[in-house]
């Protein structure tokens, strides 16, 4: 029999989950690329929601805040200067009746928001024969995505719905069953034709996008399917309702104890070092800070280089005593809990690892079996 | 959720617990048959009865103090981490308890202790440990002319006893290791060990009483009975459940853990066929742990 462990990412497991704000930060930073163009000069003042940079692929990336700007090679800092109403006002649409085809990607071209690096507009230029939202918190005891359905469950829900009548394709909203908002998400998809919500029983690492996919709709090739988030939508939301980014991004951090989980809701390019000495009373320097999937163990060696932003889910603080690895005992759990049948010990790992990270999750020995050093305890 | 997001070194420890826990009936079991049986025939005084229970408690101290000896003033670990979760202390009371005849304690003790630390230098050898000194003990034992597996109750009385006596555990072995149903107990007991390989016992059991039902059924005067005897007298519960799933030492993949199954029935059914006795489910455990790798390739 296969072994699994359900992660069930359920708050009644947890107990409760501490909803915290940082929407004011002192700086936040924009990182930036070859071939970004810059739309400010040193010194500048800006606005909220004012365009900073545009990218090669014309992704635009907007100010999260009103501040003063300097520029250097590599970075745009913005200094925060807590002036509330600097906000660059655009006109809000008052209903998606009117919106074709050809006005969705227009007003989608024109904001430039972007998604895994590309501007989201580029999604939709293929047909698709479904649109898959997934709707749950892909990693373990992750608990944003939901924060985000709780606060925009009718925005993104008139989002598919849009969607779904003018591509003309059907739109499958998949959350965990688990998941608190699953009642008032499939009462507003209700609204919408061609739009359904799926409840999964089965947990992490099936939230992973490739293995939803795999699980749901088998008989889909992977270019027949977009898989997009509720973030994705909302940012289409925005877009087309009031012509605006959204700067706003939602980050679990937790200590790896269930007394203090927080999902912060902060703006993109905040510091993670920033939130996390607002947030937390001790020094994160005594402990490991794993990045999103803490089963991956992703060391954040440097707290001061990392800003919030789309690939930054979860922020895990975990003591870093107790945990050093130890030499193999051979008991096999790697292998037999393996959703893809392979062989965490070998070395190197196969192509096919989809770094789930539940190998190193069950390793009695806390190897990490994602590591190319772990021969030296295996 | 899981206090801990990933298990704490102290994890090993606890499955080395547990093993000692799963012992524990054998030892009080040995102490019965071997120590207060002998004393209440008058045969030792109370205290050396008591040798039977002390032993196998000071072995392990012993060993935990010559560990810190190891970890702490010879590598100069910072912490006691690496001398608690050490298996050597567990591998060391293992092999006193399936080897121990009663009267060779001055080879058992020492060769316990050399064990240790050839323990530091088979690391990454897949050669069981445990079976290795059994088979190193009863060569020696065999060339000194001490091998006396007798307990003491069989020897004096030499009883034929029934199948389910010798399921209890009245039979001649060695110290702790001719009861099949204290092998069980330590089999539920160690099933509370997520790490431990429950298959593997069971393939071995299963295999070894194949093979060896399957010769008996071409001798005449072997009965399927007397295969059942003398798989509780040979001590091949104990050792499929305590030696052979070390985890150490065995198969990981599905595949592997019949096969090694099947390779220790095999091989300990012909040596218990072939007369060698007590010793042959731990020369079948040796060979079997050697190509373990090999095993464990078997798709």
């Amino acid at each position: 029999m296969k072994l699994t462990y359900k992660f069930k990412n359920s708050e009644a497991e947890i107990g409760s989950i501490d909803k915290k704000e940082y929407l004011d930060p002192e700086k936040v930073y924009i990182y930036l690329k070859n071939g970004d163009r810059i739309k400010l000069e040193d010194g500048d003042k800006v606005k909220e929601n004012e365009l900073v940079r545009v990218s090669y692929n014309n992704r635009k990336t907007y100010s999260p805040i009103s501040g003063t700007c300097h520029v250097t090679d590599n970075c745009v800092e913005i200094t925060n200067d807590h002036k509330k109403n600097e906000t660059k006002e655009k006109e809000s649409l008052k209903s998606f009746d009117d919106i074709d085809r050809n006005k969705f990607m227009k007003l989608l071209h024109d904001v430039g928001d972007s998604v895994n690096n590309h501007e989201l507009a580029d999604y939709f230029e293929d047909n698709y024969k479904l649109i898959l939202v997934n709707g749950c918190d892909i990693e373990p005891y992750q608990f944003n995505i939901r924060a985000i359905i709780k606060d925009h469950a009718e925005e993104i829900c008139e989002t598919v719905g849009l969607i779904s009548k003018i591509f003309n394709v059907d739109v499958d909203f998949v959350l965990t069953s688990s998941d608190p908002n699953l009642k008032k998400v499939s009462s507003e998809a209700d609204r919408y034709n061609g739009v359904k919500v799926t409840s999964l029983n089965e947990g992490f690492p099936y939230t992973l996008d490739s293995l939803l996919k795999d699980k749901l709709y088998p008989q889909y090739s992977d270019k027949d399917v977009l898989i997009l988030d509720p973030l994705d939508i909302y940012k289409i939301y925005k877009a087309l309702k009031y012509q605006l980014p959204v700067t706003e991004r939602y980050v679990t951090v937790s200590y790896a104890d269930k007394d203090r989980v927080y999902v912060v809701k902060t703006k993109y390019g905040v510091s993670l070092k920033e939130i996390l000495s607002d947030i937390l009373p001790d020094d994160p320097s005594n402990h490991y800070i794993y990045l999103n999937n803490f089963m991956r163990k992703t060391i954040c060696t440097n707290l001061d280089l990392m800003v919030v932003a789309d690939q930054v889910r979860a922020v895990f603080i975990v003591d870093n005593k107790g945990i050093d690895p130890i030499d193999c005992i051979k008991c096999g759990k790697c292998v037999q809990i393996c959703p893809i049948d392979i062989n965490p010990m070998a070395s190197p790992l196969s192509g096919d690892c989809i770094r789930c990270g539940l190998c190193n999750f069950v390793c009695p020995s806390n190897i990490n079996l994602l590591e190319e050093n772990k021969k030296e305890h295996v | 959720m899981k206090k801990d997001f990933f298990s704490n070194n102290k994890i090993l420890f606890k499955i080395n617990l547990l093993y000692l826990i799963a012992l524990i009936p054998i030892i009080i079991f040995s102490y019965l048959k071997n120590g207060l049986a002998v004393y209440q025939a008058h045969k030792i005084s109370f205290f050396g009865s008591l040798q039977y229970l002390c032993i196998p408690i000071l072995i392990v101290i012993l060993v935990y103090c010559l560990e810190i000896l190891w970890f702490v003033y010879i590598k100069k670990d910072k912490d006691f981490d690496d001398v608690i979760n050490s298996s050597v202390p567990l591998i060391c009371c293992l092999c006193y308890l399936v080897s121990g005849p009663r009267d060779s304690l001055f080879i058992t003790v020492p060769l316990i202790v050399v064990t240790m630390f050839i323990t530091k230098f088979l690391k990454k050898v897949s050669i069981n440990q445990v079976a290795l000194f059994n088979v190193v003990l009863y060569g020696i034992l065999y060339a000194l002319g001490l091998a006396n597996n007798a307990n003491f109750l069989e020897a004096s009385q030499a009883t034929n006893y029934s199948l389910m006596q010798s399921f209890i555990g009245y039979g001649v072995g060695a110290i702790g290791v001719t009861s099949g149903l204290l092998g069980i107990i330590g089999y539920i007991i160690l099933l509370f060990n997520p790490y431990y390989k429950k298959s593997i016992p069971l393939y071995c059991i299963i295999f070894y009483f194949v093979i060896a039902g399957t010769m008996a059924v071409f001798k005449a005067d072997v009965t399927i009975t007397d295969v059942l005897v003398g798989m509780f007298n040979n001590g091949i519960i104990f050792a499929s459940v305590f030696v052979a799933a070390l985890s150490i030492y065995s198969p990981m993949m599905s595949s592997g853990k019949l096969a090694y199954g099947m390779l220790f029935g095999l091989i300990a059914g012909i040596l218990v066929a072939i007369g060698l006795g007590g010793v042959s489910p731990y020369i079948a455990i040796l060979f079997a742990s050697i190509v373990t790798p090999l095993l464990d390739r078997i798709k």
